[in-house]
């Protein structure tokens, strides 16, 4: 795949025609002959793979502040039975927090599903997914504070800024949808890179994740989420379709400024430019009614509703942010971000339980738990899931020592770079799978390691772009998602 | 067939090929001058192949490098690879195994299949044409010297005003393409104001400057334009782009860099008072350093500098203090590396370049520099604290003098002051003892509808200029109505810092075209009022003199009040100082856990040249840290880094008034960037500048005095276009869009509300961690902000959305170039954004009040004026008296007269999102 960051200046009106809407603006332009065929379509226009895809597109449900995998996903008999003992190793040369001694889950786990994936008794409705699910127990971090692991999960890198994945697939495969931007990131936290967990690097601006809801701290309710400049209460859309006529009138009016009478590539940036904004306000225009449609949700039916726990005020948040996921997958969204990042009493993220691990992991659990299961159920049942890579997990995990012993009722456990879990569902991954293993701590992983830009390779994998070649050439060097490193989890494969 | 057969073949094809090759192109390599010309040019045709498929294995990188063989460095001529044979026997391809196996089909071909690289066919013909030649090696251009060519022998030497056009019309002619006709003077007039000051003319100056007919009044446009602050702050906004410049961190946690904005004031005033660009590259490396001489800048200025090197953005959380250092060193060296002298040095962290001449030691080098210098915030001695122990006398005597004039000026021109508290009809309470003591003010009694009302008696009809003094801590914006019609909607609309006397402040509210007779002028707000003190009103002529002297009124209260402050603030700046000298070892693949052998301090070893020690080359002492040297070296006009520095200015100056560089890649000028179009334009540029005292000042008479960007802009050359379709050889003037800030700008202009004062602090809004409340508040901030773009919060991740549509960088990373787009988005917020439609209001308004405007065709012909310099033609005149006859025949729920302000208004909002409006014309 030949990707260059210098485009000859004849492809100018391509390189303009970026962003939401791009692709379309530059159909309209190639239907009146100013784009020559065999290029158009912009930056967004669906790519062909490198490799036979098994997803066509990513929800990751992110969990902001670092889910406690002992507690969830990856039990530890011995912990319970080492409980108040020291580590019996040396911990990790970085610690965020000073660490105690080796604390035992407050919850008991059972097998879920035909195949017996552990779950701890604080989930009620993942178990009946269980069987979709491809849990990652080896996950690795490099960077112990929150804005470097958000940032190295987000972008491949902990240090600079850097595409995100999102804007990667995006560069990588194009949209299939041109009315909607083709990374979009739903109510995102504007805490640990904010913007940069989204942003597009150095790669052109029409990737760029688009926040549906403004990155905010804590993030903004998912009922308020809105894409900007969509709305106008001054002027209605019979005044505005007045505004876009006159613009036409008067852009062709004007003097000496002709669009060119030569079509195709050479045509000048001049004429083709006067034809392009025009389209642009008519493309606007329509987009004003697609984008608003998109995140509607009152034309989902009433059981829809119930199914995602919007009826309920606990899980009415997250349920809202899940359906409205579905919503964009259908609708050919390539990567959506769900962020679970409010604040808690107790604690700055919604995940950090740095101390009332207890009673944090029950909020947190009973507002992801419902809404989760409904959108692996609702994608399966809509033949999407097949095709629909759903990702769960934090910036990293907890540790399996306590961090703060002096209020015996409210400890908690600090971050956890060496060892935690994530899991994938749908999307060419096998289902009821586990992948990886830490020590009979939980501590360091100790098969399968799984560093962040393995699992970037991973993703790219699954969605059939091949991380070596995916590139961006800037000042002189190739970049890729995974920078030198990478290598494909081939045995998750379904 | 061996692979001699396929060289033989081979080397007749490229013989017609290099002749037959597109008309441009022939041109663009300068193959058209005959058969000794049509041989291949080492860095033009053969470094970029070498760089992109051979360099990895085979280049500078000596870890890993493959069977001996370097190919971006003159190999020695007996020199043989590992396996005995030569790679490049210079004449005789047959025996060069370099061309062997890049045409071999067996295993041993180059590159190896694993690499994924693959050579093009013409690619292997140059190669094989280039060793037939003699191999011949040069050094990369960037890192040659610039010589200043002679200049070009014309035919027609009627078409250049200057140099610079003998280079571009000396390529045009050869490429058989004539230059553009000039752009008419309007056209021209608008192009260099905009360029040079990012606002347009006003009808005024187009009028004076098309009735202007001296030969060189293009002459003193420029040197007006130039001579007007308003250029730095455009000019030291583009600089801004390349030194990444942010009010807060970004990265990982967003904390504010209150301090940041005076190194913003520095660049700006740097360009307005032309500092000479080698002393600006050495103030911000060394600007602490420096030492202090009669001719020196004063150090606060010099301190101010260095914020080049401390405001990127840096991973604040770091756990590992190690890295933490290691990462803002990195920062550094990418970002002063890129920005100074397009080298990508950054890459040379983990290995020696892959590319370029630039080893780890080199790196490493340079790092020892930066590791020892630290990142301060320094406490200055305020100007208010300068001023302390100076008497205020001369202060009060100035005040007491101007409320004379002022006086003076209010009676000669028919001023009308009132006090507020003089109110004819009103609901508001009273205040002499509390918040108005001493002056007496009026205010809310509790929440509710306020309003004062005046009765004036105006003994002719006048257009009057109505300015009110009022102190609000929180805004409490109202309305001003004249004879029941509002003027201004968002009227006492400012917060002055408090509730008291001493934060009162004038501002203007309006316009107001009062009939002779009684007059009722109305301030309304609700739920709550500012303290309001005066009210002003002064004859439209009278009312430029009369804000001058209130605003240095205010200056004098301001600087009184300081003087009167117990502790005068201080001012500090981010800035950086030299910290426990050191050399640093080697990091190896960039592990600060993994260290190699200690460099000294010192650069590039490519570039410090003749010397093989960097450190000696620098002559950097054990108790400093090498700035200082590292400042001077880079800047002296006989070095090598001189040349680049100055090539590198040049491009980035030419790049930001025609749309694009001479180097296409302004911010790598390595062997994998792009080749100039016109190298020795590019050099004579670079060689002059350098002479003529680094003035960038005088480079800008060069290139906008210039026939080249006087050309027209359109695309009546069909057939130019079809030659160079992307005008490459600048046959006209590429229009292109313009900036964000310029857009802004613009817009604020025309409805008469930009404030153009110079620097200050950013006003507040929050970068970290903020809440979507917070955000709120911030966007309120920046919708209502009246200063000009540059001076708005540049919040690293949360850049304003209207600046960031259209393509302000983020801010993270020097940007040579902005993207230009064109997308629905902006479109979107063209027609939807409140600000916009406000300011279209405005613009409205003032086309309404105006006394000659009565009818629309009167008004089109001024709105066309002021924003396009132009009268409207008959085809966009029916457009607009139509499009306004159905906007007002559409229902609408408001009061029937507002309805033509409102067309008027979508009109105004329409223009603004116009190509005219919109493109550099």
């Amino acid at each position: 795949m030949e990707f260059r960051q210098h485009t000859p200046r004849r492809d100018a009106l391509q390189r303009i025609c970026n962003g939401f809407g791009g692709v379309a603006l530059a159909g309209m332009l190639q239907q009146t002959g100013l784009l020559a065929e065999p290029t158009a379509g912009g930056p967004l226009r669906p790519r062909a793979a490198h490799i036979a895809p098994r997803a066509k597109r990513i929800i990751f449900l992110f969990m902001h502040g670092g889910p406690s995998h002992v507690d969830l996903f990856d039990p530890k008999p011995r912990l319970a039975r080492d409980d108040g003992k020291p580590l019996p190793f040396p911990a990790t040369r970085v610690t965020f927090a000073a660490r105690g001694h080796l604390m035992r889950s407050p919850w008991k786990f059972r097998p879920c599903g035909r195949s017996g994936l552990p779950m701890s008794t604080l989930w009620r409705h993942l178990p009946t997914v269980a069987d979709e699910l491809c849990m990652l127990h080896s996950l690795c971090e490099t960077n112990v504070s929150h804005g470097g692991a958000c940032m190295k999960m987000h972008t491949g890198d902990e240090a600079q800024v850097r595409p995100s994945v999102g804007s990667w697939i995006s560069y990588g495969l194009g949209t299939e949808n041109q009315n909607l931007p083709s990374f979009i990131t739903i109510c995102p936290t504007s805490l640990h890179g904010g913007v940069n967990n989204f942003g597009p690097g150095f790669l052109p601006t029409s990737h760029s994740g688009v926040a549906l809801g403004a990155p905010g701290y804590p993030n903004t309710p998912a009922r308020n989420a809105r894409f900007d400049y969509m709305a106008n209460n001054r002027l209605s859309r019979a005044e505005q379709r007045l505004q876009i006529d006159l613009l036409a009138e008067l852009q062709r009016a004007r003097p000496a400024a002709k669009p060119s009478p030569i079509r195709g590539p050479s045509a000048g940036i001049n004429g083709a430019e006067l034809e392009a904004r025009i389209q642009a306000f008519e493309l606007a225009f329509r987009m004003q009614t697609a984008a608003p449609e998109a995140i509607d949700l009152s034309s989902e039916s009433a059981a829809t509703h119930r199914l995602y726990g919007l009826d309920d005020p606990v899980t009415e948040n997250f349920g809202r942010e899940c359906l409205l996921a579905r919503r964009l997958a259908e609708r050919g969204v390539r990567f959506i971000q769900v962020s679970h990042a409010h604040s808690l009493p107790f604690n700055n993220e919604q995940w950090d339980q740095h101390t009332h691990l207890e009673k944090g992991h029950t909020i947190n659990v009973a507002q992801i738990d419902k809404p989760i299961t409904a959108l692996i159920q609702d994608l399966r049942s809509r033949g999407l899931l097949e095709d629909t890579l759903v990702m769960w997990g934090g910036e990293f995990g907890r540790t399996p020592t306590v961090q703060s012993s002096k209020d015996k009722h409210n400890l908690g456990r600090d971050h956890h770079t060496e060892g935690f879990t994530m899991w994938l569902a749908g999307g060419g991954v096998k289902g009821g799978f586990r992948y990886g293993r830490t020590d009979e701590y939980g501590y360091y992983a100790t098969e399968n390691r799984c560093t962040i830009h393995d699992l970037h390779a991973t993703l790219l994998h699954l969605m059939g772009l091949d991380h070596e070649r995916l590139t961006y050439l800037v000042d002189g060097r190739d970049y890729r998602l995974t920078d030198v490193y990478g290598q494909v989890a081939r045995d998750i494969l379904a | 067939m061996s692979a001699w057969c396929v060289v033989c073949l081979l080397v007749p094809v490229l013989q017609v090929s290099a002749q037959s090759g597109n008309a441009v192109e022939s041109v663009v390599s300068d193959r058209s001058r005959g058969a000794a010309a049509a041989r291949v040019v080492f860095d033009r045709d053969i470094v970029p192949i070498l760089s992109a498929n051979c360099y990895e294995c085979h280049g500078p990188d000596a870890e890993q490098r493959q069977a001996g063989l370097r190919l971006d460095q003159r190999p020695q001529p007996a020199e043989r690879l590992e396996s005995g044979r030569r790679a490049i026997v210079p004449g005789k391809p047959q025996h060069s195994e370099l061309i062997r196996r890049i045409l071999s089909h067996g295993d041993d071909r180059m590159p190896p299949a694993d690499s994924r690289k693959q050579l093009t066919s013409a690619q292997q013909r140059l190669l094989v044409q280039w060793v037939t030649e003699g191999g011949v090696w040069s050094r990369h251009w960037a890192l040659r010297l610039p010589r200043r060519p002679a200049l070009p022998q014309l035919d027609n030497a009627d078409w250049p005003r200057n140099a610079v056009d003998m280079f571009i019309l000396d390529r045009l002619q050869r490429a058989g393409i004539s230059p553009a006709p000039p752009a008419d003077r309007v056209t021209w007039l608008r192009r260099v104001h905009l360029d040079l000051t990012g606002l347009p003319p006003t009808p005024d100056q187009v009028a004076a400057f098309v009735n202007d007919s001296r030969p060189d009044a293009p002459h003193h446009v420029v040197d007006r334009l130039l001579a007007s602050p308003l250029y730095g702050q455009r000019w030291g906004r583009h600089w801004l782009d390349v030194a990444r410049y942010g009010d807060s961190n970004g990265a990982d946690e967003n904390h504010p860099y209150p301090h940041a904005y005076h190194y913003r004031d520095y660049v700006v005033e740097a360009f307005n008072r032309d500092l000479p660009y080698d002393r600006f590259v050495r103030q911000q490396l060394a600007g602490d350093l420096l030492p202090d001489a009669a001719t020196a800048d004063p150090l606060g200025t010099r301190l101010a500098a260095t914020g080049f090197l401390s405001l990127g953005a840096k991973i604040l959380a770091e756990k590992d203090p190690v890295k933490k250092q290691a990462d803002i060193v990195d920062e550094q060296i990418q970002t002063l590396s890129q920005t100074l002298l397009g080298l990508t040095i950054g890459c040379a962290r983990c290995h020696d370049h892959k590319f370029d001449p630039i080893t780890a030691r080199d790196y490493y080098a340079l790092a020892g520099i930066l590791h020892s210098t630290k990142l301060v915030d320094v406490a200055l001695p305020s100007r208010d604290a300068d001023a302390e122990g100076q008497p205020v006398q001369p202060l009060h005597r100035e005040r007491a003098e101007l409320n004379k004039q002022l006086a003076a000026l209010a009676e000669s021109s028919g001023a009308i002051l009132r006090e507020a508290e003089s109110f004819d009809r009103g609901n508001v309470s009273v205040d002499r003892k509390n918040y108005g003591k001493g002056i007496g003010i009026i205010s809310d009694p509790g929440a509710q509808e306020n309003f004062a009302e005046y009765d004036l008696q105006i003994p002719q009809a006048a257009v009057y200029v109505l300015q009110l003094r009022y102190a609000a801590q929180n805004a409490r914006p109202g309305q001003l109505l004249l004879n029941g019609k509002i003027i201004n909607r968002r009227a006492i609309s400012r917060a002055t810092g408090g509730w008291f006397p001493q934060s009162q402040q004038w501002f203007v509210q309006g316009t107001l075209t009062m009939p002779a007779g009684r007059n009722v002028v109305r301030l309304a707000s609700q739920p709550l009022m500012s303290h309001i003190d005066k009210l002003l009103l002064v004859p439209k002529s009278a009312a430029g003199d009369v804000d001058r002297i209130i605003k240095r009124i205010a200056a004098i209260d301001a600087r009184l009040a300081a003087l009167n402050s117990p502790k005068p603030a201080t001012v500090k700046v981010m800035a950086v100082a030299d910290h426990q000298p050191h050399n640093v070892r080697i990091h190896i693949r960039g592990s600060h856990l993994n260290l190699g052998p200690e460099v000294a301090r010192g650069f590039v070893s490519v570039l410090t040249s003749a010397s093989r020690d960097p450190g000696q080359a620098l002559q950097i002492t054990d108790q400093q840290s090498g700035r200082l040297q590292l400042a001077r070296w880079l800047t002296d006009p006989r070095g090598l880094a001189a040349g680049l520095l100055s090539r590198m200015i040049v491009n980035r100056v030419w790049l930001w008034h025609f749309g694009r560089g001479l180097v296409e890649t302004p911010d790598d000028f390595g062997t994998r960037g792009a080749r100039p179009s016109h190298p020795e334009l590019l050099d004579f540029l670079a060689v002059q500048f350098i002479r003529e005292g680094w003035s960038i000042k005088a480079l800008h008479r060069k290139l906008v005095l210039s026939s080249t960007y006087a050309s027209a802009g359109h695309d009546a050359d069909a057939a130019a276009r079809r030659v160079d379709p992307s005008n490459r050889l600048y046959w006209c003037f590429e229009p292109r869009r313009l900036e964000a800030e310029v857009v802004r700008d613009s817009i604020l202009f025309h409805a008469g509300t930009l404030d153009l004062a110079l620097g200050g602090p950013p006003p507040k809004v929050k970068t970290g961690d903020p809440s979507p409340a917070d955000l709120a508040a911030n966007r309120r901030v920046y919708q209502q902000s009246r200063r000009r773009s540059l001076y708005l919060p540049v919040v690293r991740t949360n850049v304003y959305k209207f600046l960031k549509l259209f393509d302000f960088p983020d801010a993270s990373a020097p940007v040579g170039q902005r993207d230009s787009t064109l997308v629905p988005t902006q479109a979107l917020l063209l027609m939807n954004d409140t600000f916009v439609a406000d300011q279209a209001d405005r613009l409205a308004d003032s086309l309404w009040n105006t006394g000659d405007s009565r009818t629309d065709a009167h008004r089109l012909t001024r709105l066309y004026q002021r924003l396009f310099g132009r009268t409207p033609n008959a085809g966009e005149r029916r457009a607009a008296e139509m499009f306004l006859h159905k906007f007002e025949a559409l229902p609408h729920r408001g009061a029937a007269e507002h309805r033509g302000k409102r067309a008027w208004s979508a009109l105004c909002q329409t223009l603004f999102a116009s190509s005219e409006f919109l493109n550099m014309p």
